[in-house]
């Protein structure tokens, strides 16, 4: 379907941009082709759903998205740059910079406190920040996720919905490009994983670039843009005009 | 009761079998050395002696006091073993034996071997409940004064030296002209006492008459020797402290009547003091023997440390089949069961072959260190060792099982499976884990230290410049046997014996010479510095020619050496060493002055001129001594120079001897750089040891300190996993575990270092030993670990950091 036809559309530069992505595990007896000839692109301020059965290479993907993994061939462009074969220091990099990620299991560190758990991708970053500065980012990333009187404490001693939370402000501390996630409400409750969904319906508006991938049909509403992957290749692609499923069905 | 267990640990087992090979090593090695090393200090210190009634053997151990201070220690005079041998029935002892100890040529053995004979009265093998394989000891009748002349040889004499023969009581040993009817052989089984030195083992036990010590000595109590024993067997009953005064009351006036005017004695008291059998025995290994054992516990230590890392990771493999156990209804007890089951097979296995290692090491000390410490002639794998073995078997699996079990958190492995596999469900704090770090390198870099300076000292003893000859020389003490040439007739001998030996194309020099510089020490006499006598020292005395200075290469430091004249007429000349120098004038310069010097020992004190002053000389273990060169020397002792690289056999030397006399023997005949290094011996001896304790050492901790930074790290994989994906570089999370890791470091540094000075201090103050700490070697221990650390983190961290994030997440 041509985007450009849908109410609200804005011309928008593409934030990421694959063409043929490939990921092949090789084994003495055995290629699976995890992906096989992937080709996507998510615009700016889009909300991307990645959505599939299990093994179908969602994961995979994400991972190549995230600087995570290397694809076997293809190209891969983020926020205009070429990814494709960068090394693991450049990688690196760019993930500090460009990429905000969010795990399913939360993956905070234990032995840090909420803020400094936040912090932690502007202590990898090659610009120099001040402690106030970085103090004052965290603050804000905290706020927007509603977590900012947590600051003090420690993963271990929050729910699950507040770990996610955290997790999200991490991912947007270093102002990212794009924010992948992954399985973000896995690991919750559904009164938890609405909050989530909410939560990121809330910074897509604001202007966030996101990229998910879930395999729970309820949550993958929530994204503008929704691809299926079946035995690592793009079965269909839907798009819808911006807002909230619940708002088109009133 | 475990069978199933035990049979499902050792099918899971043959499948890792590096892992496998890596603790059954490690434990092995360090086990076999515990083994032996607790079984050493069991027989030195712990094992009763093989003696009847042994709680009563005692040592009469005599002392002479001048001024309250010990002027000789453990010394007898010959009348006052005679004296208490004769008088032994008020001195509270059931029985007394003295002995002597000498070595002489057995001529009537085709080797002419020089033998170990001990000159012992009747109540010696009683005392020790000898057994005879053959004849019996001695009897009544061969007691002191008593001049039949019979013999008991050892089991050892008998098989290597009468070939075992059943006939052997008609046979004969010939000593000094003298033909001793053998009457008995010691049993196989029979253990002696070494009274005289470690390892110094009797050949042949002549009645004690037949020692070989002069007139002049036997009725001098002034004259004490090392060479003569008492060894008592204390009344049922009868107090040891009342024996000792009964003793003392017998020998204290006596002695300082006889030594009135004695200037080489002034005002000097003597004193015996009995001593336990045991305690005198050992007492020179003791402090040897716990060192051992620490060394041997501390490797032990690290060893445990080390496989109970391997013991962490394998249980951190094998979470996911224990958490399905428990998910079917595994207790806390069957968990343990199944983990002890492994951990039972892995240390038994170690633990029997340690046993056979040790066996076979306690055989090659039997051989190797006979001399080195007491009792080793004893040595062997003990049921208390075998008790052992099996004690630390199942306190080391209990123990390793327990805290395995214990940190795989029952209550958390149920709920393993229901997560996604990621990370480790092994919660080891970081607490734990840090300690485990810093104790192995705490532990490691103590006996590093502690080792490298011990190493550094022998080292340093070996290597010395002793400042004398001892390549290309030869040392000859010759026997007259029964002959008693006069003094001119010796006198012709000796030019002519070393005419005679110039002549050989490969020696280049002969000196006359009582002793070679490293023996000298055993003979010391009294000098007088100056006419009134205020002032009076003992020295190291030798009696040389005017070739010595040359043959030995010691140098002048001043003066002249003796000329040919002034052998020839036994001038009233001497040489002083540098040491000697000084105590005449602080300043050194003493050639010209006159010193007293009373040669004998007994009679006057002779004006002596100092000509010349000889460098101080360096001989292993012993301090600087005030020696004292004479000539008036017409004994038949040579110092021999050769080419170099030349050898002059025993029997080439008997060939010219017996060219100039024919009833001549050849009572000892040394390579001196064979001389020398029996002193370096015990040295050489600590350095090898210390040098396989490092290496071992290093290794072991090597691969500890590679374990557990390895288990720890990869504990953290998943977390540098989560660290890279949010932007962390490689070199960041490098830097990062370096970082940590080297702060371990420190902390192990610093807890060695506390534990060296206070092991130096408890040391000095319970053992009387100083740790020869040196921080210069012990650098290189430091070194090591610090290596060891970093070259751990490279191995480990370069599997992650070297791959994309994913593949840490996964935990691959």
């Amino acid at each position: 379907m041509d985007q450009s036809l849908l109410p609200g559309y804005v011309m928008s530069k593409a934030k990421i941009r694959v063409e043929n992505l490939s990921k092949v595990f090789s084994t003495d007896e055995v290629d699976t082709y995890a992906l096989s000839e992937v080709t996507l692109q998510v615009l700016e301020g889009d909300y991307l759903a990645i959505s599939g059965p299990s093994g179908c290479g969602k994961s995979t993907l994400l991972s190549i998205l995230g600087l995570l993994d290397a694809p076997t061939s293809g190209s891969y462009f983020l926020d205009g740059i070429d990814v494709s074969r960068m090394g693991l220091s450049e990688g690196a990099e760019v993930r500090c910079e460009k990429i905000g990620f969010v795990f399913q299991q939360f993956n905070l560190i234990d032995g840090l406190t909420v803020a400094q758990n936040v912090a932690l991708p502007l202590r990898y970053s090659r610009t120099r920040r001040s402690a106030e500065q970085v103090q004052a980012r965290v603050t804000d990333c905290l706020e927007k996720v509603g977590m900012n009187h947590r600051a003090g404490h420690r993963p271990n001693q929050l729910s699950g919905g507040q770990q996610q939370r955290i997790a999200i402000a991490r991912a947007l501390v270093a102002n990212p490009a794009v924010l992948l996630v992954d399985e973000p409400t896995g690991n919750l409750d559904s009164a938890n994983g609405d909050a989530i969904m909410a939560l990121l319906d809330e910074l897509n508006q604001a202007g966030t670039t996101i990229c998910m991938v879930t395999h729970d049909p309820r949550y993958a509403d929530f994204a503008r843009t929704r691809i299926s992957l079946l035995d690592g290749k793009i079965q269909s692609s839907h798009s819808r005009a911006a807002g909230r499923p619940k708002d088109e069905a009133a | 009761m475990l069978r199933q267990e035990l049979a499902e640990a050792w099918s899971s087992l043959r499948k890792r079998p590096l892992f496998v090979l890596s603790i059954v090593l490690t434990l092995t090695v360090t086990l076999g050395i515990l083994l032996c090393v607790v079984n050493l200090n069991q027989v030195l210190l712990l094992k009763a002696l093989p003696y009847p009634a042994q709680e009563r053997l005692v040592v009469g151990v005599g002392n002479v006091y001048e001024s309250s201070e010990v002027k000789f220690a453990d010394n007898v005079a010959y009348p006052i073993a005679e004296l208490l041998e004769k008088s032994k029935a008020q001195t509270g002892l059931e029985q007394l034996a003295i002995l002597n100890y000498g070595e002489e040529i057995v001529t009537n053995i085709a080797a002419r071997p020089k033998l170990r004979i001990t000159n012992a009265t009747p109540d010696y093998f009683p005392i020790l409940g000898a057994g005879f394989a053959k004849g019996s000891g001695f009897s009544a009748r061969n007691g002191v004064g008593s001049h039949e002349p019979v013999a008991v040889i050892s089991y050892e004499t008998w098989q290597t030296y009468f070939g075992g023969r059943d006939n052997v009581l008609d046979d004969k040993v010939v000593v000094n002209d003298v033909s001793y009817r053998i009457i008995g052989v010691t049993a196989a089984r029979f253990v002696e006492p070494e009274l005289f030195q470690a390892g110094l083992k009797t050949n042949v036990w002549l009645p004690w008459e037949f020692n070989t010590w002069p007139p002049e000595i036997r009725r001098n109590w002034s004259a004490f020797t090392d060479q003569i024993k008492l060894l008592g067997l204390l009344a049922p009953g009868q107090r040891q402290a009342v024996a000792e005064q009964s003793i003392n009351s017998l020998v204290s006036d006596r002695f300082k009547a006889e030594t009135r005017g004695s200037a080489f004695l002034n005002n000097a008291s003597y004193h015996v003091s009995l001593e336990g059998l045991k305690p005198y025995l050992v007492e020179d290994g003791r402090v040897s023997a716990l060192l051992f054992l620490a060394s041997g516990l501390a490797l032990a230590i690290i060893a445990c440390i080390n496989v109970f890392n391997l013991l962490l990771s394998r249980a951190a493999e094998q979470l996911r089949e224990l958490s399905i156990r428990a998910t079917l209804g595994a207790k806390k007890s069957h968990i343990f069961r199944q983990v002890f089951a492994e951990h039972l097979l892995l240390v038994g296995t170690s633990t029997v072959l340690a046993l056979l290692l040790a066996t076979v090491v306690t055989s090659a000390m039997k051989d190797r260190i006979a001399g080195q410490l007491p009792r080793i002639a004893e040595l062997s794998i003990s049921p208390a060792t075998v008790g052992v073995a099996i004690g630390l078997v199942l306190l080391l699996a209990l123990a390793f099982s327990g805290l395995v079990t214990h940190l795989l958190d029952y209550r958390r492995l149920a709920s393993q499976l229901k997560s996604s596999g990621k990370g480790s469900g092994l919660q080891v704090s970081a607490t734990v884990r840090d300690t485990l770090v810093v104790s192995q390198i705490a532990l490691a870099a103590f006996l590093l230290v502690a080792i490298s300076s011990v190493v550094r000292l022998s080292y340093e003893t070996i290597t010395r410049d002793p400042g004398f000859n001892i390549d290309n020389l030869v040392f000859a003490n010759l026997s007259t046997g029964a002959l008693q040439p006069s003094r001119d007739e010796r006198i012709r001998n000796i030019e002519d014996l070393t005419a005679r030996l110039k002549q050989l194309p490969k020696v280049k020099q002969v000196s006359s010479a009582l002793f070679v510089p490293m023996m000298s020490n055993r003979w010391t006499s009294s000098v007088k510095l100056d006419a009134a006598g205020t002032e009076t020292v003992s020295v190291a005395t030798n009696l040389v020619d005017d070739a010595y200075l040359s043959v030995m290469g010691e140098k002048l430091a001043s003066g002249s050496n003796f000329s040919r004249d002034d052998v020839n007429s036994s001038a009233p000349k001497v040489l002083v060493n540098q040491e000697m120098a000084r105590r005449i004038a602080p300043d050194g310069d003493v050639v010209g002055r006159h010193v007293y010097w009373q040669a004998d020992g007994e009679g006057e004190f002779k004006p002596n001129e100092i000509i010349g002053v000889v460098r101080d000389v360096s001989i292993p273990r012993t301090p600087a001594t005030p020696r004292l060169y004479a000539t008036r020397y017409s004994g038949l002792r040579f110092i021999v120079q050769l080419d170099q690289g030349a050898t002059l056999s025993r029997q080439e030397f008997l060939d010219v001897l017996g060219a100039v006399n024919s009833q001549y023997n050849l009572y000892e005949y040394e390579r001196v750089d064979g001389i020398y290094h029996q002193l370096v011996l015990k040295d050489l001896f600590i350095v090898w040891v210390a040098i396989g304790l490092g290496v071992l050492t290093v290794l072991l901790a090597s691969v500890g300190i590679y374990g557990v930074l390895n288990y720890g790290i990869l504990l953290r994989r998943y977390e540098l996993g989560v660290r890279m994906s949010i932007g962390a570089a490689p070199a960041r999370i490098a830097q990062m575990v370096y970082t940590e890791n080297l702060i371990l470091c420190v902390y192990g540094t610093i807890a060695s270092l506390v534990v060296l000075i206070a092991a130096d201090r408890l040391l000095a103050r319970y053992a009387g030993y100083e740790l020869p700490l040196s921080w210069g070697a012990g650098a290189t221990g430091y070194i090591v670990i610090v290596a060891s650390v970093a070259a751990a983190c490279y191995l480990t961290l370069r599997a992650i950091i070297t791959r994309w994030p994913v593949f840490a997440l996964r935990s691959e």
